[in-house]
């Protein structure tokens, strides 16, 4: 492990009166696979929403690199190669899955090369390539918004509910690509509410409940620690 | 994947060059509580002149007045162009989540009309 290419310190965050994020410490490692579970409304969508600048923190900081970047906007991070493939899938029912990749070529890259590599890693979706997304399956729908992530060559990937309502068989495939992803040295922080399907592809994990860090340690250890974090959010 | 071994080191440099500014909700904040101000003096200065020219017999004083009282117009109509600059650009961003909000239900909606469909094509899950 090298130095952590995302870092939150002291990190708080609010909707409007109501604090959600109670000064989170978390360290990504480059190159590494964080997972972050935690039970419904622990905070974890919104602490990815202030790491990619969608929602501003209240208190603390956010270092990427090494720099601070409180205040950075989201489309100046995306660019960079901070890339949040949304809960949801964030797809556009109505356009197909070329018109999905012909948008991302906003970036200098040719079609064909966005195209061939999606197709390479996602033979589903080569398949589907004019089928609009709104038709498609759920978890087409994700392969479509993870290789939509992937075709802007991101350094660090942060992935929300990515096994949210799709099959078991589905997610295992999407988690296998994850591994293959990180093994290509992209940064990878992956929000799951259900820790059994990430924990195999997790390099580290932290657990937030309540809008704090409550464990932070390698998969295996925390495993074992889980259910009692999770009671421990739901008995106060 | 078209990952180069360097990508880490030009994503370094990148955040490095990158020029951070506040973010645009709190300038629209920002630009709206101007507004109030500018509109709420206003409103006091013109009656302040009113009770500087009702004061004096001077008439020097009182041609101050009424500038005064012009300058306090001018600020209200300004102020109140800045609120409405802010207030617009904080609903219309909201208008945009609301609407992003919908289409993700529809989708939703027809992917569960699809996963009733039986038909083979119909996929996973």
């Amino acid at each position: 492990m090298t130095d952590p290419i995302l870092s939150a310190r002291g990190l708080r965050a609010a909707y409007g009166p109501i604090e959600v994020l109670h000064g989170i410490d978390i360290d990504v490692p480059t190159g590494a696979v964080m997972a972050i579970l935690g039970p419904n409304g622990a905070g974890k969508s919104t602490l990815l929403s202030v790491l990619a600048g969608l929602h501003p923190a209240s208190g603390g900081e956010v270092t990427l690199a090494g720099r601070r970047v409180n205040g950075a906007r989201a489309d100046v991070l995306a660019r960079a190669g901070l890339c949040l493939v949304p809960e949801g899938r964030g797809v556009f029912p109505n356009l197909t899955v070329q018109e999905h990749l012909r948008m991302v070529t906003h970036s200098g890259r040719r079609l064909s090369d966005i195209e061939a590599e999606t197709y390479a890693r996602f033979p589903r979706l080569a398949e589907r390539r004019t089928q609009v997304a709104g038709t498609m399956s759920g978890g087409e729908q994700q392969m479509l918004a993870l290789a939509r992530g992937l075709a802007t060559d991101p350094a660090i990937l942060m992935l929300d509910e990515l096994s949210m309502g799709l099959a078991p068989i589905i997610v295992e495939e999407l988690y296998a690509q994850v591994v293959s992803i990180a093994a290509s040295g992209v940064s990878i922080v992956v929000v799951e509410q259900f820790a059994r399907a990430v924990l195999g592809v997790a390099d580290v994990a932290a657990v937030l409940t309540h809008g704090e860090v409550a464990m932070v340690g390698p998969p295996a250890e925390l495993e074992a620690h889980l259910s009692t974090a999770y009671l421990g959010a739901i008995v106060p | 994947m078209h990952e180069q071994p360097d990508r880490v080191e030009q994503f370094k440099a990148d955040i490095a060059d990158m020029k951070i500014t506040d973010p645009s909700a709190s300038r629209d904040q920002l630009v709206a509580r101007i507004g109030w101000v500018a509109m709420g003096a206003g409103l006091v200065l013109p009656l302040a002149a009113y009770l500087m020219s009702h004061g004096t017999t001077n008439p020097l004083a009182q041609r101050d007045a009424i500038i005064l009282a012009l300058l306090g117009v001018a600020l209200a109509v300004v102020g109140g162009a800045l609120y409405l600059r802010g207030a617009l650009a904080g609903f219309l961003r909201f208008w945009l989540v609301r609407d992003l909000h919908e289409r993700r239900v529809q989708t939703d909606r027809l992917l569960d009309a699809r996963s009733e469909d039986p038909s083979p094509d119909a996929g996973a899950p």
